[in-house]
């Protein structure tokens, strides 16, 4: 996707230089021009870069971090940013005139008033900034959507640099051989040769396109928020879903469009024709419609329970306890330090357990008494999963991703992705570089911003969709989202 | 492709003293200064003090591969302990904050460990090799002596994927990764 981007942004820039700025800015650094010599030529080629660049950072980065504050990166944000890079893209290939138009241009005293190299930074970044003078692309508009929708500032910083890459290079190329035959020869073509624009924006359709693509097939799903802020530990059964919220208590949604119902207890769990609570040492089963209490279990300590047709199963410290719901004993079903959270599917009981030396996901057939590891693995954390007929959701941590991952008949997919919770170093120490392999230097982790610290945490499985929580920790406090999957 | 010091330090187990004759031949011939001679750890293209070779980090959670006295992973920048998942972690394991406090769910409940592996053994496990640690050598970093430390293999490749060298390792042993302890003494 990054790359994509950053090639969409370069060859819009490109675009740019037809523009009477682009021209205007040839002339400008030209050596005979205001430059006057060939040394001033090369200063101001040098300083428009710096300019170009830093108004593309500036333009498509400030974009993404609007996007951010904003909540961008939702699957609807996203869908939007690809449908406007789909029709920015018919835009360009049928080569149609450029709406909204920015009728403006760079000052011209400047590069008469001002130091050329100064003049040349000051116009580097009117260029680089994109939205400042003539647009001649619809690349412009369809990149500032995206940098917003994805909300990445990392990413629409690339862009910006790809963005204001593209927006010098036509310039620097040009300037310096301005008065030679050979730079007349191009600067005449590009005046009088449409088609050469023509093939650019044709080219901006194929990014676009390919961005697009990109946007909308990707491996990893957008997330959205769902449910009230800080809600936090879904369960859900059919259209219904049931979370916790820190400080309030439990909350059922029982549609999209309808308002959350209040639930009389805390931490509840969906599953089967029932719910179930947690009111003080006692977990309350209750019916879906009308909330008819079925069963009241002494559950002294409980902080997480799952329920089914037949079952109800709960945490309590460092144990994880059944009951069958037609009466009977408690059973205890495994104890751990770090034994997580419980989630039922008919008689199928799954669970995290990690230990010092392995993360493991585990399933107790509470009808037998069978229990078996689903999955076990070192070096990664394997958390809170959540069972659906052959389906199994969980998040995988590892030092590089954090994946909300489905697994169904011994294939697994990734629903979501996301930063890891530690935030790496730059591979190096300052002042030196990284070692080859090959002729590549070997891609690095994405990092989470500075001081922001995310978890994906528990899950819950619906038919069309899946459910996570993430938690976020930040200097100013924490707070967690419920954030939902299509399946 | 490895250098020509490198080249050099081919078939030999004490690496740093071939480098450092590499290096006074490349001086005499080159017209290298004296100060390259004293200072080898210091060389520009290498991504970390005191490594003056090509090979690679092995695999650590963060990144540049800092490690305590007995082979776990230590942020790089401060010395803290690191899990595998390069979360911050207290004595105990459990994962911290950048203020020491444990990380917790949205109710308050700490967040589980994770495993906590010499980042040796996990550059093992994960290139499905075996590996060691076995000599080690020792240069002036930043102030302070900092000890370079080689994971070893008997794999023919070196984690950049190209042919491994043999470094500080013993016997039939080549370098797959590198690490580094820092020490506390002064330089």
């Amino acid at each position: 996707m990054l790359t994509l981007v950053v090639v969409a942004a370069v060859v819009a820039g490109l675009t740019g230089a037809w523009s009477p700025c682009g021209f205007s800015m040839v002339e400008t650094l030209a050596p005979h021009g205001y430059a006057g010599r060939r040394r001033v030529t090369l200063a101001a080629c040098a300083t428009f870069s710096l300019g170009a660049l830093a108004g593309g950072v500036i333009t498509f980065g400030g974009l993404a971090l609007l996007g951010d504050a904003l909540g961008a990166g939702g699957a609807l944000t996203v869908a939007v940013a690809a449908a406007v890079a789909l029709v920015a893209a018919v835009g360009e290939a049928r080569g149609t005139r450029i709406v909204p138009q920015v009728r403006r241009q760079v000052p011209e005293p400047w590069r008469r008033t001002l130091p050329v190299p100064l003049a040349a930074a000051l116009y580097g970044v009117l260029l680089g900034l994109g939205f400042t003078t003539f647009i001649l692309t619809f690349a412009v508009w369809a990149l500032a959507a995206l940098s917003v929708a994805l909300g990445d500032p990392a990413l629409g910083a690339a862009i910006g640099v790809g963005f204001g890459l593209g927006r010098l290079l036509p310039v620097i190329v040009l300037a310096p051989v301005a008065d030679s035959e050979r730079g007349s020869r191009i600067h005449a073509a590009m005046a009088e040769r449409p088609a050469i624009l023509r093939t650019l924006r044709a080219l901006d359709a194929v990014a676009l396109v390919a961005c697009a693509l990109a946007l909308g097939t990707g491996p990893a799903q957008a997330a959205d928020p769902v449910g009230p802020p800080s809600a936090t530990d879904p369960s859900a059964a059919g259209d219904v879903l049931a979370f916790h919220v820190p400080g309030a208590g439990g909350a059922l949604l029982r549609g999209p469009t309808v308002a959350a119902e209040p639930l009389p207890g805390r931490f509840p769990a969906v599953g089967g024709p029932h719910v179930a609570w947690i009111d003080g040492d006692t977990v309350t089963v209750a019916t879906l419609d009308g909330l008819t209490p079925v069963a009241a279990v002494a559950a002294a300590g409980a902080d997480a329970v799952a329920v089914s047709a037949g079952w109800v199963a709960w945490r309590a410290g460092s144990s994880l306890r059944a009951r069958p719901l037609a009466g009977g004993a408690t059973r205890r079903v495994d104890r751990g330090a770090d034994i997580g959270r419980p989630s039922l599917d008919g008689d199928r009981l799954v669970y995290h357990l990690t230990t010092r030396s392995r993360s493991r996901l585990l399933e107790a057939n509470l009808a037998t008494g069978v229990r078996q590891a689903l999955l076990t693995e070192r070096r990664a954390l394997l958390l809170n999963p959540s069972r659906l007929g052959e389906a199994l959701l969980f998040v995988r941590s590892t030092r590089t991703r954090q994946l909300l991952q489905l697994r169904k008949g011994g294939r697994e997919r990734t629903l979501h992705s996301t930063v890891p919770t530690g935030r790496r170093d730059a591979g190096r120490e300052p002042g030196r570089r990284r070692h080859r392999y090959g002729d590549r230097v070997p891609a690095l982790a994405e990092r989470p911003g500075p001081g922001r610290t995310d978890t994906l945490w528990t899950t819950a499985l619906a038919p069309g969709a899946a459910y996570v929580t993430r938690l976020r920790a930040t200097s100013s406090g924490a707070d967690a989202a419920l954030l939902r999957v299509a399946r | 492709m490895p250098d020509g010091f490198e080249r050099l330090a081919v078939g030999t187990s004490r690496r740093g003293f071939l480098a450092r004759v590499g290096a006074a031949i490349t001086a005499v011939a080159g017209g290298r200064t004296a100060g390259s001679l004293v200072a080898p750890g210091e060389a520009d293209a290498y991504h970390f003090c005191g490594h003056v070779y090509t090979t690679d980090s092995c695999p650590h959670p963060t990144g540049l591969p800092r490690i305590d006295r007995r082979g776990f992973p230590l942020r790089a920048k401060d010395g803290h302990r690191l899990d595998d998942l390069g979360r911050l972690v207290d004595a105990d394991g459990a994962p911290v904050d950048e203020d020491g406090r444990r990380l917790r769910d949205a109710d308050g409940r700490p967040l589980p460990p994770g495993t906590r592996t010499r980042v040796c053994q996990a550059t093992g496990e994960e290139f499905d090799i075996p590996v060691r640690t076995d000599g080690a050598w020792y240069r002036c970093c930043g102030g302070q002596v900092r000890k370079l430390v080689d994971c070893c293999s008997t794999n023919r490749t070196r984690i950049n994927g190209d042919r491994a060298l043999k470094g500080y390792c013993y016997a039939d042993r080549k370098v797959f990764c590198v690490m580094y302890y820092d020490t506390r003494v002064p330089c």
